[in-house]
This record gives C-alpha cells, sequence and structure tokens, in this order.
C-alpha cells in the first residue's frame, strides 16, 4: 500500500499504471498516520474519461491521474477543503490565487511574477491547487496535478488574496467586492454532486471569500502590469476602490 | 408545480445561490444567482408541489403584503424559470 501526504491528508492512492505513482512520488508518506482517505480509480472511469476525450487518444496511465484526483477532489470537503481552479503563489508570506478563464493568462501572470521578483516568489501551485481550512485559516497547497507546466512545490500558504485576471490595453488593479465577480468565481471550484458535500463546498468557500482580500487586474501582459499588481497587493501603493 | 432538478441553495458572499446537485447536475450545470425574495419563491418550489395561487399566497404572507402587491414581482420571477427551463408543471 503506498501513501501519500497531501493538504495535510494522509491518503491510500491506488494505482493501476505507473504513470500515477511516478506523477505523485514527491508527496509520498511514510509516516505512521493511517489513511484518511482512499482513492481507487475502476476501469470503467477510465474508459468513461477515455470517451469524453475521444479525439486525443491519453494513455490510461494519464486518464488514471485525471480520474484519481477528481475522485480525491470530490472528498474534499470532508475535510474542509475544495478544489480551486487557479495559479497559486506565496510572496513575502503572502498566498495570492490568479482565477481566470481558460486562456486568459493566469500562468503567464504568474511567470511574469517570477521573473520580475525571482526568489520572493514561490508558485504553490499553478492550475488546481486544493484549500483547506485549518483553525479557521484558508491554506492553499501545492500537490501533482499542476498543470502542464508542473509549476508546484510540496508546500502550502496561507491564502490573503484572490485575484481576476483579465486581459486590458492598460494595466489597473481594483479592489472589490466577491459578490461582483461570483459567477466567475464559482466556474473555478469543483462543487461536487452530493448535496451534502456542495452545501460544504459552498460554506468553504464563503468562509474563503470572507476572509481574504478580492482584486481584479487588468493585464497587459508586461512586467508592468506584475509590477502593478504586486505593488498594490502587498501594500506599497493604493488602490481604486 | 416544481422545479425540474434538485437544488441546494447556499448563501455566499451574502447571495442567495442555486446550485443542482445529485444526478441533476448533469443535466443543468450552471447555477442561479437569487436575491432574497427570488429565494423565497425558490425555496417554496424546492420544499413541495404548489400551484401559482398557492405559492403567490405564500410569498405574499411570508412579506406580509397583499397578493395583488405581490403578484408582479412573483409572475415575473415565476417566467424566468419557466424561460430558463427549470420549472415542471
Amino acid at each position: 500500500m503506498a501513501l501519500y501526504k497531501m493538504a495535510d491528508l494522509v491518503i491510500d492512492l491506488k494505482n493501476e499504471y505507473d504513470f500515477l505513482a511516478k506523477q505523485c512520488a514527491e508527496y509520498r508518506y511514510e509516516g505512521d498516520t493511517s489513511a484518511e482517505l482512499t482513492v481507487c480509480v475502476t476501469g470503467e472511469e477510465i474508459r468513461r474519461e477515455r470517451d469524453l476525450s475521444a479525439d486525443i487518444p491519453y494513455p490510461a496511465g494519464y486518464l488514471e491521474s485525471i480520474c484519481a484526483y477528481r475522485k480525491l477532489c470530490l472528498q474534499l470537503p470532508r475535510f474542509d477543503a475544495f478544489l480551486l481552479h487557479g495559479s497559486v503563489i506565496s510572496c513575502d508570506g503572502k498566498g495570492i490565487a490568479f482565477l481566470a478563464r481558460s486562456g486568459v493568462g493566469k500562468t503567464t501572470h504568474t511567470m511574469l511574477w517570477k521573473q520580475v521578483y525571482g526568489d520572493t516568489v514561490s508558485i504553490i501551485n499553478g492550475d488546481k491547487p486544493i484549500v483547506r481550512f485549518s483553525d479557521g485559516v484558508p491554506y492553499a497547497y501545492g500537490t501533482p496535478w499542476a498543470g502542464k507546466e508542473n509549476l508546484q512545490r510540496n508546500a502550502r500558504v496561507p491564502l490573503t488574496d484572490i485575484c481576476f485576471v483579465e486581459r486590458g490595453s492598460e494595466n489597473a488593479v481594483l479592489s472589490i467586492k466577491a459578490e461582483d465577480r461570483l459567477t466567475a468565481i464559482m466556474q473555478q471550484i469543483l462543487i461536487p454532486s452530493d448535496p451534502m458535500m456542495a452545501m460544504k463546498t459552498l460554506e468553504l468557500l464563503d468562509t474563503l471569500l470572507s476572509s481574504c482580500r478580492v482584486w481584479v487586474i487588468r493585464c497587459n501582459i508586461s512586467e508592468d502590469a506584475a509590477i502593478l499588481a504586486h505593488n498594490t497587493i502587498l501594500g506599497e501603493m493604493n488602490h481604486e476602490a | 408545480m416544481k422545479l425540474r432538478y434538485k437544488f441546494i441553495v447556499q448563501k455566499v458572499s451574502g447571495k442567495p445561490v442555486a446550485v443542482a446537485v445529485g444526478q441533476d447536475n448533469e443535466k443543468f450545470n450552471g447555477m442561479i444567482k437569487l436575491n432574497d425574495s427570488g429565494e423565497v419563491i425558490f425555496r417554496l418550489l424546492m420544499d413541495g408541489d404548489f400551484t401559482q395561487e398557492e405559492i403567490l399566497s405564500r410569498f405574499a404572507a411570508h412579506y406580509g403584503v397583499t397578493e395583488e402587491t405581490a403578484k408582479p414581482s412573483v409572475l415575473a420571477f415565476m417566467d424566468q424559470l419557466r424561460r430558463g427551463g427549470l420549472l415542471s408543471e
């Protein structure tokens, strides 16, 4: 039995194919705590996933990996956690999440911060971090699933700021109320179809939004965009309300 | 008259939001943002199988207004749900 630790949870993650075990190698757990949850992907689930991506012949191991993460994430609300689709960095101890529709540029924006601010920026998870509450504090976690660039660290950061990245010809950083982007936010979290888990997820989201500052970052994909965002969020500049 | 799908309603950032659950989550993938009065009607539709008149009557009682006063809002909201394919009549 191979145990892993992700989001401070000990997980019994079964695998039929090597891909999954290799992907999660950095998160192996050798300690004494027994598994808090089990994830086991069935052959039927892999077949169904294959049908969903019929035009691209993904290998079974890759499909098992996608199914495994989804199966894991559907259980997260039991542990005061949920999956967020966004890029999370740690900068000066602050956890900053960049959310955007696909293709708009959250990865690009993340890389701009890294480019300008170097080692003061750490990418916790560039694509699908787990958000988990501990003592009332929302933490974003690195996991083995971090997008095609695999930008992640086996670490966590307390989330303090949620930023919607939107394209714009002029850079701007606006402080907003969460309700101004409520639809967009909800599109970037995984809401399970189980009623109790769905309710719990929304409760956790509500708590997250009341503990973080929320921003819109209008970005023209230049270093100036990252500099403006960094200086506004980390407090050196005034911002529009 | 009731909703075509099974929903849960939860407040997020102070706004009531409805999300389809169970198997219906595959049939209705979106979310519905409600205001406070919409939430009252939506919950009536979630909880029971009332006629439009019964909904109007309960809604009016909830807000302590006459049915005449409540009618435009209730009908407008029901119409929105109907146009969204969310009502099962």
